[in-house]
């Protein structure tokens, strides 16, 4: 997760307004703010409902047009039909066709990227293997459950191996089990070099995979920064040692006491529980 | 690349329509009354009234079913997507609008086009099973199919030249004073020839009526041809007339047939292929042979005579040339549609489609408004005064039917409940119009708004 | 009364139901510009006219208001937010139609003030009321004025607004015309309407509350342009009854049948019994509401059988 110069998305007072019929302005969803999304990097927009991520991620795509400011995705303005080719998007819901079947829609979102003939029947079948579909390739969509219709979300997203991958809350209404593997495969793809934009409300899974995150309030950006600078509350500092003796233990918080004059709160490290859900589940599929 | 991401488009809303059941249950709902209608309407008890309720009803159902579902699927088509966002994920691809507008149109055209194939092959075979049922005797049968299962030019009589005619007697009116005062000489041209026409067709009690056709030599065949009149009494009682008709190139030679007529009811009378047998002028000759009537009768008061029909072609080509011409009609419809989809709700977007579709079946009345300048005449009582808003509306009435004159006269039902040949000029004529010049300007503002359109 | 309230606000803040409502007062209007030259028919046909537009736009407003009210809360998942509260299935049911009954109401209301409109417009002797029709056409531009201030001014939705203040306007301007005659002058309340056109209205709305019954009862499965298919072959098989029983002649049971499931459309038709000078009387309509009513909770029965088993 190295840091690079090559900017892949740029906005610099960035904003947007809503108006009504009558041209008043009605919300500001988007105000005056600067992004930066470098090449490689894995950035987290958080923020709570309102906020202005979801309009920030429509800028982006082109489906919503800035009222002002710069917007830049991959050098070109978000307009720029060609510059598409080049993304994948991930909804917040999986807005498919539901007569269709998983293979026919990511047959068909293949077409739209220019894939013909055997390289799209292969880079469909592989991605559905990817997502863990293959048995219900064949099934029209309206018959998916949720998190099935999420993982097509996925497979279509990837479909034409894009540089920057947009995702709205792509943990949203997955087991920890697949949240993980999601997890996972973007975790793989910011190795080969792409880049990922991430909302989401899932805390943990962002301080899990993000390099860099920013969070929106009211439209603005309150902060930003390396999750791990963010994460540092410099007040406080943390030791991790093998259990000492009882005796050993107090001479050292004793020690800390008189040195600053409070004495150490002690407690155990311990898993995080979707680690402890991740083992026992695995755990119970290896007992034949 | 392009070709392919429109033709995935269309495909997919062909496959949509398929698996949403739209197309079976518009195509079930498309039989049932194609079979049902002619069922349920009682006719005349002929087969000839039989034939022209199968051709009038099916036809005007089919394209009153296909217009309506055109406009809900291409409204809804696009505007449904829109608000449930399945039209995000397509348009992140890298997709222009243009291509989804373009792919969406042709998928529509699709559907049309095989909802169309399947309603021909429907009245096609309704009429080969009334005929195959019918009682009538064989020469019947014959005269029937001749009549409406054909496709037939219409030529109408020679006109004479009269205008030295009228040039001389405007002259003389006009040199001797005679001229009615306040007339100009345009005044009396016209009137003379209204009078002349007037004359021409006027037919006293034991007289005669002429007229000549001039017969090409394609129009020389097998099939019978077929005279139209109608003829209209100065008398209210409309007693049947007797008379003759004298058919035939040289005088010597004619085809007699004696008829008994009443005023008011358009008539037919078949002329076998024996007496036209050749190209050259055509003299049919109407003869009153009751001398002692008090009416006069007028022959062909709206028409500039009777109508000979002579057979240009087949009827499934007929057909299939008018199915044609409703494709156009529901391609410049479903181009509407998409325009209205793209950029309002789905129920909004239906509306505004169905009106301006009526807007578009007015266009005899907007041209009759803009020709005559009014909107009403009052017989009696003081006469209107003009408004500024009545002639700002009058304008705008002028422009619209610049725009609709075009859709005048591109309706082919009346031609095929007729037995008239529905041209490739009108196909011509509806494919340039309809289909092209009109779907395109629509096509270009509707993406262009589209365009600018944003979905969040 | 909440679901009623619910779903009645919703129906009314529909784009749709403004522009039905709205097409119909228009089309109605015009009427006497189309019959004016009928040869002394001019009112039977301007009553004619009016009285087919009220059905048939009201069939389609009774359609799709059922489905938007009822079959598209199961699209939207709504449904499932109003069954997790004490709300039983048939409370619930019963406020959709009762939601939808009042908007059949209220555009019978508005439909019987342009029929009235158009009677009293339609030209008499050749004489054409210039001036009420000019009045007419401006008066529906200027009734929407007021809502695009409040939309202005408050931001609330501007179509409860519009149909509000169109239904004062239309009452409005047949109170006016009503009294000023075709030179202006003024006249006797009442004189210049056809008072006679009211039971006919109110005929039909009884007629249009039987389909909004049927309507609610179609969409518990049916969408929106099936529903309003079904009406339409409804409402025509309804009108030709007669012919297709007697085409059942030869099977009597099956004629018998088809009678008793068609709707007796014919016997709400006003424009029959209004031909050659009739009148509507009470007894009429009493017999018209009591067969309404029979016919109507029996098709509600059907439709809240279907909906009680229906799953989510």
């Amino acid at each position: 997760m190295g840091e690079t110069t090559d900017l892949v998305i740029e906005a610099r007072k960035l904003t947007k307004i809503f108006q009504d019929f009558w041209g008043r302005p009605k919300v500001c969803a988007v105000n005056e703010i600067d992004l930066e999304v470098r090449r490689g990097e894995l950035f987290g927009l958080l923020g709570p409902n309102g906020s202005g991520k979801s309009t920030t991620i429509k800028m982006i795509l082109g489906l919503l047009h800035p009222t002002t400011g710069l917007l830049t995705v991959l050098g070109q303005s978000p307009r720029n039909v060609a510059v598409k080719s080049k993304i994948g998007f991930m909804p917040e819901e999986s807005y498919l066709y539901k007569y269709l079947t998983a293979a026919e829609i990511l047959d068909f979102y293949a077409s739209l990227y220019g894939l013909s003939g055997n390289r799209k029947k292969e880079r469909v079948s592989a991605l559905i293997a990817q997502v863990g579909l293959d048995a219900a390739r064949n099934r029209p969509i309206g018959e998916f459950s949720k998190g099935m219709a999420r993982r097509v979300g996925l497979a279509q997203c990837l479909l034409n191996d894009p540089d920057l991958i947009l995702l709205d809350e792509p943990t949203s209404g997955l087991d920890p089990l697949a949240c993980r593997e999601v997890k996972d495969i973007l975790l793989g793809l910011v190795r080969r070099g792409k880049t990922i934009l991430i909302c989401s409300h899932h805390l943990a899974d962002m301080q899990d995979i993000c390099d860099r995150v920013a969070i929106l309030m009211n439209g603005k950006v309150c902060a930003e920064g390396a999750v791990k600078e963010l994460l540092i509350n410099p007040g406080t500092l943390r030791l991790s040692l093998e259990s000492p003796s009882r005796e050993s233990l107090s001479a050292i918080l004793d020690y800390i006491e008189k040195e600053t004059g409070t004495r150490p709160l002690v407690d155990h490290t311990g898993r995080t529980l979707e680690s402890v859900f991740i083992e026992t589940v695995k755990q119970r599929n290896s007992i034949p | 690349m392009r070709l392919g991401r429109i033709t995935a488009i269309a495909q997919l809303t062909v496959r949509e329509a398929v698996r949403s059941r739209l197309l079976l249950s518009l195509g079930t709902f498309l039989v049932a009354g194609l079979i049902g209608l002619p069922l349920l309407i009682a006719g005349d008890n002929t087969l000839a009234g039989q034939i022209q309720i199968i051709l009038n009803y099916t036809l005007t159902y089919a394209t009153a079913i296909l217009t309506a579902t055109t406009l809900w699927t291409s409204c809804g088509g696009v505007s449904t997507e829109i608000q449930d966002r399945r039209l995000y994920l397509v348009l992140t691809k890298p997709l222009h609008r243009y291509e989804l507008w373009v792919g969406k149109w042709l998928g529509i055209a699709g559907l049309n086009a095989a909802l169309l194939i399947l309603t021909g092959f429907i009245i096609g075979a309704m009429t080969w099973h009334a005929i195959r049922n019918s009682t009538d005797d064989p020469v019947t049968k014959r005269a029937v199919c001749e009549q409406f299962l054909m496709a037939r030019e219409t030529l109408l009589p020679v006109t004479p030249d009269w205008s030295r005619l009228i040039e001389t007697n405007t002259w003389r009116l006009m040199q001797s004073g005679q001229a009615p005062r306040g007339m100009t000489a345009n005044m009396i041209r016209t009137k003379l020839l209204e009078e002349l026409n007037n004359q021409r067709f006027t037919i006293p009690p034991g007289k005669e009526i002429r007229f000549a056709y001039e017969i090409a030599a394609r129009e020389t065949g097998d099939h019978d041809l077929i005279l139209n009149y109608k003829l209209e009494s100065t008398r209210p009682e409309r007693a049947p007339v007797a008379a003759r008709w004298l058919i035939g190139y040289d005088p010597a030679q004619v085809f007699q047939v004696n008829v008994t007529n009443y005023p008011g009811v358009p008539c037919t009378l078949p002329i076998s292929s024996h007496v036209v047998n050749r190209p050259g002028t055509l003299a049919i000759t109407y003869q009153r042979l009751d001398s002692g009537s008090q009416a006069t009768l007028m022959m062909a008061m709206n028409n500039p005579g009777p109508e000979l029909r002579v057979a240009s072609g087949s009827f499934s080509m007929n057909l299939a040339r008018g199915l044609l011409v409703i494709l156009c009609k529901l391609a410049f419809l479903a181009a509407l549609g998409l325009v209205a989809g793209c950029l309002l709700s789905t129920p909004v977007a239906v509306f505004t489609a169905f009106f301006i579709m009526i807007l578009l079946a007015s266009a005899g009345y907007v041209e009759s408004v803009a020709t005559s300048g009014v909107f009403y005449v009052p017989h009696e009582g003081p006469e209107l005064v003009q408004t500024g808003l009545d002639r700002l509306i009058l304008h705008l009435f002028k422009a619209f039917s610049v725009m609709t004159r075009p859709l005048i006269q591109l309706d082919p039902v009346p031609l095929l409940t007729d037995g008239r040949i529905v041209g490739w000029d009108l196909v011509l004529r509806a494919m340039a119009w309809l289909a092209g010049l009109y779907t395109a300007i629509t096509a270009l503002i509707g993406i262009m708004l589209f365009n600018r359109r944003e979905l969040g | 009364m909440a679901l009623t309230g619910l779903a009645l606000s919703e129906l009314f803040r529909q784009p749709a139901t403004l522009l039905l409502i709205l097409t119909n007062v228009v089309c109605t209007i015009l009427v006497p510009l189309a019959v004016s030259h009928q040869l002394g028919q001019q009112t039977h046909l301007a009553v004619d006219s009016s009285l087919a537009f009220e059905f048939v736009f009201g069939l389609i407003l009774a359609g799709y208001a059922a489905c938007s009210t009822l079959h598209n809360e199961y699209l939207s998942g709504t449904i499932l937010t109003i069954f997790s509260k004490p709300v039983g299935r048939l409370m619930f049911f019963l406020a959709k139609f009762s939601a939808l009954a009042v908007l059949i109401v209220f555009f019978v209301f508005c439909a019987s003030a342009a029929s009235l409109l158009a009677e009293r417009l339609t030209p008499r002797n050749f004489e054409f009321d210039t001036l009420g029709m000019r009045l007419l056409g401006v008066s529906l531009f200027v009734a929407l004025i007021p809502a695009a201030i409040v939309n202005f001014r408050t931001r609330r939705s501007f179509v409860p607004y519009s149909l509000f203040f169109c239904a004062l306007m239309l009452a409005g301007l047949v109170l006016i015309l009503s009294t000023f005659d075709l030179e202006g002058h003024r006249v006797a309340f009442g004189s210049m309407i056809n008072w006679s056109l009211v039971p006919a209205c109110l005929l039909e709305g009884i007629a249009l509350l039987l389909l909004a019954a049927i309507a609610i009862s179609l969409s518990v499965r049916l969408a929106a342009p099936a529903t309003v298919a079904i009406l339409l072959v409804l409402l025509f098989a309804g009108l030709v009854s007669d012919h297709l029983t007697g085409l059942l002649a030869a099977v009597p049971q099956a004629g018998f049948v088809v009678k008793m499931i068609l709707p007796d459309i014919q016997g709400f038709w006003p424009a029959d019994k209004l031909a050659g000078g009739g009148i509507i009387t009470g007894a009429l309509i009493g017999h018209a509401a009591v067969y309404a009513a029979a016919y109507g909770t029996g098709v509600l029965c059907l439709g809240y059988a279907a909906f009680r088993n229906r799953q989510f």
